[in-house]
């Protein structure tokens, strides 16, 4: 199947996006027959779920036994997913969930995996997990990555911008952070998730020192996730943004961070690095559709600096992020990094 | 007249915002000197709040428009998705004062892996960048990055300069017509408030002619804005 075969969110209308698409564009057994495609059973459902409040419908499109991962930790079942959403419903009643990318890939044996970016608009009328409702107006990104088969979500990670949230709303971010892990430290110890996806990125190889030309994105998607990450954050080369970035690239990241340029970005990594002296980093899962690729990974190290969130802690901490990029000329001309930067300060904080 | 400029017309002297509806995709961007909105619903809220005038397009480059209202200018370029628009920068430099919301502490240095080395002769230009359009980027690199002064005597670069002293210029994008040329920039420097100054700016070149426009407003309420400080001193 030709990837840009499928209509992508780009150059499409919502009313054109959420019209019937009439027939199959692509094989996926066991979906719905009002689904023409991937994308479609994605941008589809999430607007039936969240926008037309069928919140149930979560019945027929998640697994029962379906594990969410998040920066908190995981959440398991169906029942949990539609708990969740109904909480959030309640705090943002009229959130719009605009899609700007769905990169998808094909899993084999009828699984896709598609990274949804999303840019949501919502009103804060009831209390959310940040703080009572503030009535305020805000603007977020999330990117879920969700693992689809035979029209269920099997297993998803899930990455918000709650800090952008928290600013917006008024709260002070490492404020509802240390709430969170007074709460965390008041149950016991550490929890066993994070120590295992903890060890899960110290086991992954470190890469050698090489200096090898940077694959072509747009022709090998793959190998230049792989040679971004391990030479940029893996072996500390940060100079090599001017290799992969245009130099007018635009940059967004947590807490609503918007960079330009090779300066800015390369600043962010060694902002990155200079929190965390020891970070390791492992790539979970890429994907690569039309000028777009996906790349969902985990980072683990020990706060030791003070670049981005205060003072040095000494704690270990786990990031679960997910980075969009948009190639133009074999270079990154837009991206955008989410991660969940009050459950990292919650983790400086003692807590998770 | 371009499409671009007959919508220009139609919001702000006809007051018709429906017409957004057609004219941008619901997922449209407006970024300025101050930030980003997204989507089409807050592009029309933004419409909202402005009076009803009289305007002047005084360039029209298809994709990229100046035009005149009230005494003030004001630059608009898009860029489409099937013919609608994605994503617009617009800079206005209206003269009322501006607040600027919070920012993250900055990051990064503004020469990028230049060290100690001289700005040189030719401009660091984005890919795709019009060929056309190098022999004025590179000009203008020299003038401003090289503080060649005495290639472009207009008083606002001194001015700007000797309020950010490192001041640091990027070329974004261009557009390349029979008669005119129009370039967006970026402008970064470090101010004695200690702030990042970060602003948009935009200039159209009509022979040896040009009209610059930066928001002199948004340049002022950076100076005095708030840093977010993730660190709580308890």
């Amino acid at each position: 199947m030709n990837a840009n075969a499928i209509p992508n969110v780009g150059g499409r209308d919502i009313a054109q996006i959420l019209a019937q698409q009439g027939d199959r564009r692509q094989p996926i057994p066991g979906f719905d027959a009002e689904y023409a495609d991937i994308v479609d059973y994605i941008l589809r459902c999430t607007h039936r779920i969240w926008e037309q409040k069928d919140v149930g419908l979560i019945a027929t499109h998640y697994g029962s036994d379906i594990v969410v991962h998040m920066m908190t930790g995981p959440s398991f079942g169906m029942g949990d997913v539609i708990a969740g959403t109904s909480r959030t419903l309640s705090a943002f009643p009229d959130r719009t969930l605009t899609g700007e990318a769905v990169i998808w890939s094909d899993e084999g044996d009828g699984a896709f995996l598609s990274s949804h970016r999303i840019t949501s608009t919502a009103t804060n009328l009831g209390p959310s997990e940040l703080g009572p409702a503030t009535g305020k107006r805000i603007t977020f990104t999330t990117i879920a990555d969700c693992l689809c088969k035979e029209n269920l979500i099997i297993e998803e990670w899930l990455v918000r911008d709650y800090s952008a949230m928290a600013l917006q709303l008024g709260y002070h971010p490492r404020a509802v952070a240390r709430t969170h892990a007074a709460a965390d430290k008041a149950k016991g110890g550490r929890t066993e998730w994070r120590q295992a996806a903890i060890a899960r990125v110290l086991d992954a190889p470190l890469a050698p020192f090489t200096s090898h030309a940077m694959p072509d994105p747009a022709q090998d998607p793959h190998d230049f996730a792989h040679a971004f990450f391990d030479q940029i954050i893996g072996l500390r080369r940060f100079g090599r943004v001017r290799e992969v970035y245009s130099p007018a690239a635009h940059w967004a990241g947590p807490g609503g961070r918007r960079l330009f340029g090779w300066g800015e970005i390369s600043g962010w990594f060694t902002a990155l690095i200079g929190c965390f002296g020891d970070a390791r980093i492992h790539i979970q899962h890429i994907a690569a559709v039309d000028d777009m690729i996906a790349v969902r990974w985990e980072c683990t190290g020990t706060h030791d600096g003070g670049a981005l969130y205060g003072a040095a802690t000494r704690e270990p901490v786990y990031i679960l992020a997910v980075t969009h990029w948009r190639i133009a000329h074999s270079l990154i001309v837009d991206e955008v990094t989410i991660f969940d930067e009050v459950a990292l300060m919650r983790q400086m904080e003692g807590g998770l | 007249m371009s499409d671009l400029a007959t919508l220009e017309i139609a919001l702000r002297r006809d007051r018709n915002l429906a017409t957004l509806a057609d004219s941008h995709v619901h997922r449209a961007t407006r970024e300025d000197s101050l930030g980003m909105i997204k989507g089409r619903d807050a592009i029309t809220a933004a419409w909202v709040n402005e009076e009803a005038s009289d305007i002047t397009i005084t360039a029209d480059l298809g994709d990229m428009i100046a035009y005149k209202v009230k005494g003030w200018h004001g630059h608009r370029w898009v860029w489409r998705e099937e013919g609608h628009i994605l994503r617009e920068v617009v800079i206005e430099n209206r003269g009322d004062p501006k607040v600027s919301p919070p920012a993250h502490p900055p990051l990064g240095e503004l020469r990028s892996g230049e060290g100690q080395y001289a700005a040189g002769e030719t401009a660091t230009l984005p890919p795709g960048f019009p060929e056309a359009a190098r022999d004025i980027a590179d000009w203008l690199h020299q003038a401003w990055n090289g503080r060649a002064f005495n290639l472009c005597d207009r008083a606002w670069l001194p001015t700007l300069v000797r309020q950010l002293p490192d001041a640091t210029f990027y070329f974004e994008h261009a557009i390349v017509e029979e008669r005119q040329t129009a370039i967006l920039w970026r402008v970064m420097g470090h101010h004695a408030s200690g702030q990042r100054v970060r602003l948009i700016g935009s200039s159209v070149f009509t022979g040896d002619a040009d009209e610059t426009v930066i928001d002199q407003a948004a340049f002022a309420s950076q100076v005095e804005r708030p840093l977010i400080d993730y660190s709580l001193h308890a």
